[in-house]
């Protein structure tokens, strides 16, 4: 496959205000989207430095691959977590506060009390490291949209380093769910990728934070990505 | 001469032994979590570095929670829980 036709979109691709500008001005990229296409084409293109083992973004980018967007899951996976910290740390705190410590030193020998609370400093300090392992995990599992592909980085610290990547050309349909109080509130939900091979694969964005963005960025990032790559095909038999 | 002590002998050396195999097991605990804690941090910003992201406030936890805070609160937790677990097997 080519990769060296296809030119950024606006705006600059891994810049931050691609995403606050859209977002805090929903109208914004409204006027971009209204122009013809020719005009858009005539516009200068971006200068984007070639992609190389100094500042690559993910694991396996190419050289003229460049971000769009990126984002993680929402914040509610994390959800569960916190309320198992909460819940230990204010047992602990109940514990200790009410005296109950005391009580519980006068019905068990000293060496027995000790060894008991060696076994809850063990199962406390596995608890506190998984639960800083899986922040950090939730920092590096990110779904990346690039000018040629959306990537689905399911990368964890130990053990875990998948990557699954939808070419734009092959999406044939992208579906957003969004139902419910609790996603609805917190705007979020699943957006659901169709491939268009013969296996009619499909790709489940779960737990996706504003999805209506990510379903428009998908969308637009593809008809561009399929219009250049037209561009360059008639390009090249014109020659 | 009969030794007219509270605890035997054996149960003066069992309770030596024990206590002596808590401590020698909360050394090792805490060790492998120091251990642990810097070679997930050894890992992460190896990681970090090497793949850059120019997060922006929608891609940060709750919008403004940055990944080097966790990472520095995670390692003076390890350390405040290691002073913390030591007083509680030393004072309970």
């Amino acid at each position: 496959m080519r990769d060296d036709f296809i030119k950024p979109i606006n705006p600059p691709p891994g810049s931050s205000t691609a995403i606050e500008e859209e977002i805090l001005q929903p109208g914004l990229n409204k006027e971009i989207s209204k122009t013809p296409r020719t005009m858009q084409s005539q516009q200068p293109p971006e200068i984007q430095p070639e992609i190389d083992h100094t500042n690559k973004n993910f694991k396996g980018q190419q050289k003229h691959e460049h971000i769009i967007c990126f984002t993680r899951k929402h914040w509610i996976v994390l959800a569960p977590y916190f309320v198992g910290l909460i819940l230990i740390s204010s047992g602990l705190a109940v514990f200790f506060m009410s005296g109950f410590h005391k009580s519980l030193a006068v019905l068990m020998s000293p060496i027995a009390y000790r060894v008991v609370a060696l076994g809850v400093i063990i199962i406390l300090t596995y608890y506190f490291h998984r639960f800083f392992v899986r922040l950090f995990n939730y920092y590096l599992q990110t779904i990346i949209i690039t000018n040629f592909r959306v990537v689905c980085l399911e990368m964890t610290l130990y053990f875990n380093n998948v990557r699954d990547s939808m070419d734009l050309h092959e999406i044939q349909d992208v579906v957003i769910h969004q139902e419910g109080v609790i996603k609805t509130l917190l705007n979020f939900g699943e957006v659901t990728i169709t491939m268009s091979s013969s296996s009619n694969a499909t790709k489940l964005l779960r737990y996706l934070p504003n999805p209506e963005y990510y379903f428009r960025k998908i969308n637009k990032c593809k008809r561009e990505y399929i219009s250049a790559r037209r561009q360059v095909k008639a390009d090249e038999t014109t020659k | 001469m009969a030794c007219p002590a509270k605890f035997s002998y054996n149960q003066i050396y069992f309770k030596s032994t024990v206590m002596t195999t808590v401590w020698i097991f909360f050394l090792i605990l805490h060790l492998v979590s120091i251990g642990f804690a810097g070679l997930t941090i050894w890992r992460l910003y190896y990681y970090i570095r090497r793949y850059r992201f120019s997060e922006t406030k929608y891609t940060l936890l709750f919008g403004f929670v940055h990944l080097h805070w966790i990472a520095i609160s995670y390692v003076a937790l390890a350390f405040t829980w290691v002073v913390s677990s030591f007083l509680i097997m030393t004072f309970l």
